[in-house]
């Protein structure tokens, strides 16, 4: 007897069935309980000594095909218990996974490779971490990635200082984005300090500049937006031809955020286009990370319509692939929106849906202007009290991250709402708008200052005070004309 | 299985059981019924089963034929 007669009588028993005849031969099992029951039946040690089998089997008949078939050799070599070898094709699967955007995939392989992988297996066990960080940012809070990626580095000095500073890079990002800043986190700090040490003890451009990217961006998150823009900009130049793609699109969105806060429109137009080149060669995360930069863009600008039109679709596209820091973003751009057109009823569901998954997500550099808006939501649609809770939350948030950007926010959405209701507080709304104009005035974010500007201005009106109302008005209308604003004043 | 072992056989538009089913132990589980299944089936056609289902639900001949090697001169 030979194994195709004995394939003969097992298809003509009924338990397999021919399932391909070319490229080659291959059978199924016509029920997976089948497969058990013949799999259950099997000492272990046969088990396992077949398992190592096939793996090799399949190595030596698909020489230059390791990486796709990475997934089932290293199955095989896990249910062999050769751990080393199980781990090394687990990592090379995640990897495949991760560049077929194939995330929570991914995900999957790596968790298992650093399960079975041995302590000295340093760059190995690093590849796993950073692979899970690249691939879980933006489901996850974090923490897991953080906890993985603080424990592989305790060997650093034995690793490979390449994979070494794209990791410590990837443990300051996640720090970052759950809302640690280096003023008051030695940790995220540390991580900064020495992804920066290790790119330059190795000339390496974008091992260098990411982490300086990085940090280009919380100092534009604090106010400093145009030294933050210009150290963004100055970091995607030097890794425009080595930085992986997705790396460039997440920077160009950050700088593009910069620019059209600043009111520089045409230089936020380039950096979104370039964005856009990087993300076309990246994944769809990516992409819809761009096209949120560039809802933020008209937004600024003023095209309130088109930025809820491109929001909106970001926002789905990003549900679908299950993108939640995407969608928390989308959201905010889509709230701030509405709300500068007096739809509060259009902004409170997505802002809710927003704050429900910034708490899975820890996408703190959005959750001050979330809060700040669902506030203002809120007491738009007469609950004052829910309103004033969640300002406050985000005042607290944004004073705790030094969000100046996001405290500016805030205060102007609380003041416009508070001269927006009947018996207004008017000098509670002053009280707000001043401030907002000052730090919009010192950060030079000049469209939310134009606006901000124009609500005081009405606000000093009613109270009287016209000449300093007229001047605040004229100097709203100054700024409007030169950046080319499209959203009329409300009156 | 009633039918693999005749117990039970078609007249016509219907099955009757006959004398052998008395006789026939049924095993309680899904999984016991495929085991039994599966012992009956020729020494080396079950050989041939379980090597397979350590490759997986589908497999290739060509592996298969590799890992049945030793056995085949």
């Amino acid at each position: 007897m030979t194994a195709r007669s004995d394939l003969g009588t097992l298809e003509a028993s009924g338990l397999i069935e021919i399932a391909a005849l070319q490229p080659e031969l291959e059978y199924l099992f016509r029920h997976a309980l089948v497969q058990d029951a013949a799999y259950a039946s099997l000492l272990k040690q046969e088990r396992r000594s077949l398992h190592r089998a096939a793996a090799e089997t399949i190595l030596a008949l698909h020489p230059g095909r390791e990486r796709e078939l990475a997934a089932v050799v290293g199955m095989h070599f896990e249910q062999a218990g050769d751990s080393d070898r199980a781990a090394a094709h687990l990592v090379i699967a995640g990897e495949q996974a991760l560049e077929h955007f194939a995330n929570h995939e991914a995900i999957a392989f790596f968790t298992r490779a650093l399960a079975l992988s041995d302590a000295s297996h340093f760059d190995l066990r690093l590849r796993a971490a950073v692979g899970s960080a690249r691939a879980g940012w933006t489901y996850s809070e974090g923490a897991t990635d953080i906890d993985q990626l603080g424990a592989v580095l305790e060997d650093e000095d034995r690793a490979d200082p390449r994979l070494v500073a794209e990791a410590y890079f990837w443990l300051a990002f996640l720090r970052r984005q759950r809302g640690e800043v280096p003023d008051t986190s030695p940790s995220l700090k540390h991580a900064l300090d020495r992804a920066i040490q290790i790119g330059v003890a190795l000339n390496d451009a974008t091992s260098a500049a990411l982490p300086k990217a990085l940090m280009g961006s919380y100092v534009a998150f604090t106010g400093k937006l145009r030294q933050g823009a210009r150290e963004m900009s100055e970091a995607l130049n030097a890794i425009e031809t080595t930085g992986d793609v997705v790396s460039m699109a997440i920077v160009s969105d950050f700088l593009a955020l910069a620019y059209a806060r600043l009111g520089e429109f045409a230089a936020a137009e380039q950096t979104i286009a370039r964005g856009m080149r990087f993300a076309a060669n990246g994944d769809p995360i990516a992409q819809v990370d761009v096209e949120i930069a560039q809802a933020a863009l008209d937004l600024e600008r003023g095209e309130l319509d088109k930025a809820m039109a491109q929001a909106r679709d970001c926002a789905a596209r990003a549900e679908d692939m299950g993108a939640y820091a995407c969608v928390v973003a989308s959201n905010v751009m889509f709230g701030a929106a509405s709300l500068a057109q007096d739809d509060a009823t259009g902004a409170k569901v997505p802002l809710e849906r927003g704050s429900e998954l910034a708490r899975v997500t820890s996408m703190a550099p959005m959750r001050t202007l979330l809060q700040g808006l669902l506030g203002s939501a809120r007491a738009l649609l007469g609950d004052m009290p829910g309103g004033v809770e969640q300002w406050n939350e985000s005042l607290a948030a944004a004073r705790g991250m030094n969000d100046r950007y996001g405290e500016a926010q805030t205060l102007w959405g609380r003041g416009r709402t508070y001269a927006a209701k009947p018996n207004s507080d008017l000098a509670a709304a002053l009280a707000d708008l001043d401030r907002a104009v000052e730090l919009f005035d010192e950060m030079e974010a000049r469209p939310a200052l134009a606006r901000a500007l124009h609500d005081r201005s009405k606000v000093l009106s009613s109270l009287g005070r016209t000449e300093e109302a007229g001047e605040a008005e004229r100097r709203s209308t100054e700024l409007r004309t030169e950046l080319g604003l499209r959203d009329t004043p409300l009156a | 299985m009633l039918i693999d072992r005749g117990a039970i056989v078609q007249e016509g538009d219907h099955w009757v059981a006959n004398e052998r089913v008395a006789s026939i132990e049924i095993p309680d589980t899904i999984h016991g019924l495929l085991l039994a299944r599966i012992d009956r089936l020729p020494q080396e056609s079950r050989r041939t089963l379980r090597v397979a289902s350590v490759i997986g639900r589908q497999f290739g001949v060509t592996v298969l034929e590799r890992l049945l090697e030793p056995r085949t001169p």
